[in-house]
């Protein structure tokens, strides 16, 4: 079998810059505009019926999933947030599946469509994976009291945010940036979701491209292409004369590397940090006495999805008054799920209970990870316990 | 095509934020709304499942014949119950409203009420009394050193139950009262005070324990007596008093309406010829026989149940993702909504059908 650990942080050999043809998308588009650029290539050719990206709701805490469905629409969808910490896999795997679509998505959003597309709630030839490079992202209230808090700014007040070179950055609706090290709003309990600590794909080679500013020059956005398809769209976008390419130089390449391993290094360190450092027995019996057995955790996970699932069997069903036995219903969701856990914290962002449910899952993925080479979300391959590696697990 | 929009959960009153996925006219799921204040993307199993109603409602205004009911049409029903109104005496009439209307539905029934002469308008209340004093605010509760839980909190009121988590965190203490053996309220309490009926008996043994940093939060009340209690409680110590609802606007319906209980709205049932119902399903807390035969019965919703089939005439109204408007949660915050799916029938709104019959 791969060695699987390495794809995620092994950068791709086919690195380009690119950057929109048209003026409206570069001047409103994040570092470049290509990202939407290909979207738009792919709605004006009928490649896709729709592109599934996030869209701004009522402020900059807000993204909403919003599908769009001609070229014209895309500009209203530019710009980064970082403040909404999205899944769309369940959205394309339940509501979209027959239809071709292209969907802007961060790695976790790779890697759970990955999953899907393994176990086919997703048709892979159906689906363009465009990959934006993630620093993490921020809980929307937590934003809000963190900007109050450290910031000294009024939250409503910021118009754009961005994390790059360490720091969050907001920007003001009167022009004024501001920016604090992302290391000191998390030594203080603020700043990234814990699961976006604990990250390690940065760049999503996981999808047929992936997109960011790390390394790029102003006004390009770097593309690093990871498929056949990925290669096609590129080709197909310059040709139809959406975007325009180039290299991107070798000092440009170098810093990328470097901003990209200090970030992987930081998730490992943060990842030993929550997971080894954690919850003891007790304190997790704690947690789980509080767990009211309202499935949200189950529900939300993009990759649990069975259409029979077992924990709603007769067996299953609790007295109305007690809580559920933990073993009995977190204990099945670890032995069906946590091979294949992605780290994207849905569970623990739904959780009425505030119970780090994704801690558990997690940390059981990385000794599952460490035992047999299998990272979710990243390649071809199912778990090893269903796959011909079965024998030397 | 797909669409994702923001709206007020309606399975509470603690007013949680929930996004509707609708794709091509009908409600398909429900998504997190993260930016949301109150729950931050979080909801319970009761506000997820909300959209099952969906599954099986009235969609088109009916007839009710022998218990079943026989598809009709607006203008058909509306002269039969203006027809109804016309034959009796303004105060022959009543109304039951609920807490599940929007703020300007209940003002627009108000409307129609003053203008036709009809005296008797209310709502079950689940035997919490209008009260209009000041209420604990969420925020309290995180700051809180006491808290007294009066019912399952963790499994009715999950979101709020979040708060008493996060302040529990902080140190604060959670006595839980109430009737049943166990409950994972009282599982997670640092104590448990079991009650048999009524709350007279446990008062004194309480109020040691609390003061004017604590919270008495109560999802569950015997009768209008016991909430006196705790309003007495609450005056004593210090304390802030918050009561949660059943319904997402029952506060709203406070602010406007009488908050009956049972037996009064039996007894509003008995003397009234004409009685229009708006949301609410009065079985839940009324037998058949309280009910049938007693009067003309008007069933203003879209929900398929036995109360539709004891009622004469139905009109289905508009469901809440189909509404615009606000809701005032359990602590008093207005939340605005829009409609939050375009969905296509041509059922009349609540504000139309009043409009309609003034």
């Amino acid at each position: 079998m791969t060695n699987l650990l390495d794809i995620g942080d092994k950068m791709s050999e086919k690195l380009i810059l690119a950057k929109s043809k048209a003026n409206e998308i570069t001047d409103s588009g994040a570092c470049g505009g290509a990202v939407s650029s290909i979207f738009q290539y792919l709605l004006a050719n009928e490649i896709v019926d729709g592109v599934l990206t996030l869209n701004k709701g009522i402020d900059v805490y807000d993204g909403v999933p919003r599908l769009l469905t001609s070229a014209e629409e895309v500009i209203e969808t530019c710009g980064s947030l970082h403040c909404a910490p999205t899944m769309v896999s369940d959205l394309i795997s339940d509501f979209l599946a027959d239809e071709k679509i292209a969907v802007a998505v961060k790695p976790c959003d790779a890697k759970a469509i990955n999953e899907l597309v393994k176990r086919h709630r997703i048709d892979g030839d159906n689906i363009i994976t465009v990959g934006l490079n993630c620093g993490g992202t921020v809980r929307p209230e937590v934003a809000q009291e963190m900007i109050e808090k450290f910031y000294k700014v009024d939250p409503s007040k910021v118009v754009k945010e961005e994390i790059d070179k360490g720091k969050f950055i907001i920007e003001l609706d009167d022009g004024e940036e501001i920016g604090i090290k992302i290391d000191d709003l998390e030594e203080e309990g603020y700043g990234r979701r814990d699961n976006c600590q604990r990250c390690e794909l940065k760049v999503p080679r996981n999808a047929d491209i992936a997109c960011g500013n790390w390394g790029s020059e102003p006004g390009w956005t770097f593309v690093e292409i990871n498929s056949e398809k990925g290669q096609e769209i590129i080709d197909g976008a310059i040709v139809e004369g959406f975007i325009e390419t180039k290299a991107p130089s070798e000092k440009a390449l170098e810093m990328r590397e470097k901003v990209e391993n200090i970030m992987i290094k930081m998730g490992k360190k943060n990842t030993g940090k929550q997971l080894d450092d954690g919850l003891s027995l007790e304190e997790w019996e704690a947690q789980w006495n509080k767990c009211i057995k309202c499935f949200a955790c189950r529900d939300v996970c993009p990759i649990c999805w069975c259409h029979e699932c077992e924990l709603e069997k007769p067996y299953f069903k609790d007295d109305l008054q007690s809580p559920p036995d933990p073993l009995g219903f977190h204990g099945v969701r670890l032995s069906h799920m946590s091979p294949s856990c992605i780290n994207c914290g849905q569970c623990d962002d739904v959780c009425p209970m505030e119970i780090p449910v994704s801690k558990l899952f997690h940390k059981l993925q990385k000794k599952y990870e460490g035992h047999t080479g299998y990272v979710a979300g990243i390649g071809d391959e199912k778990p090893p316990l269903y796959s011909p590696m079965k024998e030397d697990f | 095509m797909l669409d994702i929009k923001h709206t007020i959960c309606p399975s509470c009153s603690v007013g949680c934020g929930l996004n509707i996925v609708s794709k091509d006219g009908a409600v398909v799921g429900t998504y997190p709304y993260k930016r949301h204040p109150i729950n931050e993307g979080k909801n319970c199993l009761n506000g997820r499942n909300s959209i099952l109603q969906f599954d099986n409602q009235i969609e088109k205004p009916s007839m009710v014949k022998n218990g079943e009911l026989e598809e009709s049409d607006n203008e058909s029903v509306l002269k039969i119950i203006k027809d109804q109104l016309a034959s009796i005496d303004a105060s022959e009439s009543a109304i039951i409203c609920s807490g599940n209307s929007t703020n300007e539905e209940l003002d627009k029934i108000k409307e129609f009420a003053d203008g036709f002469g009809c005296e008797k308008i209310g709502f079950y209340g689940y035997n919490f009394p209008n009260f209009s004093a000041d209420v604990a605010s969420y925020d309290d509760i995180a700051g809180a050193s006491t808290i007294l839980a009066i019912g399952d909190i963790y499994r009715e009121n999950p979101l709020l139950a979040r708060r008493i988590v996060l302040s529990k965190e902080n140190g604060a203490c959670l006595i839980n009262l109430d009737d049943v053996e166990k409950s994972i309220t009282s599982l997670n309490a640092d104590e448990f005070i079991q009650f048999d009926g009524h709350l007279d008996d446990k008062i004194d043994s309480i109020k040691d324990k609390l003061d004017e940093n604590s919270i008495i939060i109560a999802n569950k009340i015997c009768c209008k007596d016991d909430f006196a209690l705790l309003e007495s409680l609450s005056a004593d110590t210090g304390a802030k008093l918050l009561p949660v609802f059943n319904a997402p606007n029952m506060k709203g319906a406070m602010n406007r309406f009488d908050s009956w209980d049972a037996e009064e709205v039996k007894n509003i049932i008995d003397d009234s010829k004409v009685l229009i119902v708006v949301k609410d399903n009065p079985l839940m807390y009324l037998s058949k026989e309280d009910i049938k035969g007693k009067g003309f019965i008007v069933d203003i919703s879209n929900e398929d149940n036995a109360f539709a089939k004891l009622s004469d005439v139905v009109l289905p109204g508009k469901s809440w993702v189909e509404k615009a408007g606000t809701f005032t949660n359990c602590e008093g915050l207005e939340q605005c909504f829009d409609i939050s799916a375009e969905i296509e029938n041509d059922a009349l709104s609540e504000m139309e059908i009043f409009d309609e019959l003034a």
